[in-house]
Formats: C-alpha cells, structure tokens, sequence
C-alpha cells in the first residue's frame, strides 16, 4: 500500500481514508475528494455490480464519460474471466476485519469493439455506507 | 411476511393508478432514499455528472424519473448487499 501511496496522490489519500475507518459518513470530505476516481461495488452472493464509477477511474478513462455514467446497477463489463479474476478482492475486502488490497493487473479487454491490453494498479478497499460494507477500487493506469 | 411484501406491493400499485405522482413527492422520495442507504454523496456525484446540478429542485420530467430509477437501483444493492456474518467466508 505505501507504494502505491507513494505513486500516485489520490492513492495516498484512498489509504488515509482507509486508515480512519473508511467510514463515508465520518470522512465525507476525503470520500468526496476520492469520488471522480473511485468505482465502488456491492458485492454479494449474485455478483458485484457497480454501485458508482467516476468518470476519471480507469474504467471512464478507457470506456467513456457517456459509458461510466449508465454503468450503476451493471453487473460488469461484461469479461466474464476477468471479472471472476478482480471479483475476490471486492468479496476479501467486505468481509469481517477485511484489510485492503493493492495489486497490479494487466487484462486484455474489448474496449469499444477494439481489443486493448490495460495495465493497471489498483487499491482495493472496504467503504461503509451507514451499515453496509462495500468496496472500493482505486485505479490507475501503470 | 411474504403476504405482507405482496399486500404492499398492491399497495403501491393501487396507489400508483389511483393518482399521478407530484414532482415533489418524487424529489422527496429521492432524499429520503439516499438518507436511509446514507448515499447521499453519491446521488449529488451523479447528479452533478449527468445534469451538472447537485439540488434536485432542479431537474424534472424525465430527468426526475431517471433519478428515481438510479435512486432505486442504488437503494436495491445496499439493501441486497449482505454483511459477511450471513454469508460465511467469502474470500476468494
């Protein structure tokens, strides 16, 4: 995590957050700060649809602003291998005493028809929302 | 409880033909929402992002429903996401 932190400063600010909690409703200034960049996911049993996805993530960068802004309630991306693959972190982090995940992954995804390697750091961390857990992902493109 | 689920669904339905929702018991319906699933800084997010205002006295019509829609949808994965006592290990 400190390398990450070190990296980039939105990532610094995502392990601060995590560190006091990652309660939003006690740091809504530092969640706020962190919202154009983050994408968040309730998961569950079913799946981890997308529960908000900035349109400065990874994600709104490759895809889109006019993509990420329909993606709320969207189960993925539709790449079933890897969301299966980035899926366990968001499931790690919302267990009980779920501790945050910093990882590199690199994909081949079908962006827009067109096949693209991506290569990205990502910091995966639990939010509370009143009293669910959800997860956060922070990414940034290495 | 199942036949309560169903008799307030009816509920909802009779009430839904009986008379045309106003756009301020809309608006409200909205902020108690994301009051009760505390997102609210995530309905002023998409707010701002998808008709550059963050007060819903603002938007109407259509774009009323379309908040109410993602208000819903939002409402409806808290509500689903199940703390991990429930579930067991999940770790994967």
């Amino acid at each position: 995590m400190e390398s990450l932190a070190a990296k980039d400063s939105a990532f610094a600010e995502a392990v601060a957050f995590s560190r006091l909690g990652g309660d939003a409703a006690a740091q809504p200034e530092a969640f706020e700060n962190l919202l154009d960049r983050l994408q968040i996911f309730a998961p569950s049993r079913d799946g981890a649809p997308y529960l908000h996805c900035g349109h400065a993530s990874t994600t709104g960068e490759l895809f889109g602003r006019d993509f990420v802004q329909e993606l709320v309630g969207q189960p993925n991306l539709a790449h079933d291998e890897f969301e299966r693959a980035v899926k366990s972190a968001y499931l790690s982090v919302v267990a009980p005493c779920g501790q945050p995940v910093s990882q590199r992954v690199s994909a081949v995804l079908d962006v827009h028809g067109l096949r693209r390697l991506v290569s990205y750091y990502r910091l995966v961390f639990p939010i509370q929302l009143g009293s669910s857990t959800v997860a956060g992902c922070l990414t940034r493109f290495s | 409880m199942a036949n309560l689920d169903f008799l307030r669904d009816e509920l909802r339905k009779l009430l839904r033909e009986a008379q045309p929702i106003s756009e301020q018991a809309k608006r409200q319906a909205v902020q108690e929402t994301a009051k009760a699933t505390h997102s609210e800084l995530l309905l002023k997010y998409w707010l701002k992002e998808n008709f550059a205002t963050t007060n819903l006295d603002d938007i109407e019509g259509f774009a009323l429903d379309r908040a109410m829609r993602y208000m819903n949808t939002v409402a409806q994965m808290l509500d689903h996401e199940e703390p991990q006592e429930k579930t067991g290990s999940a770790r994967g």
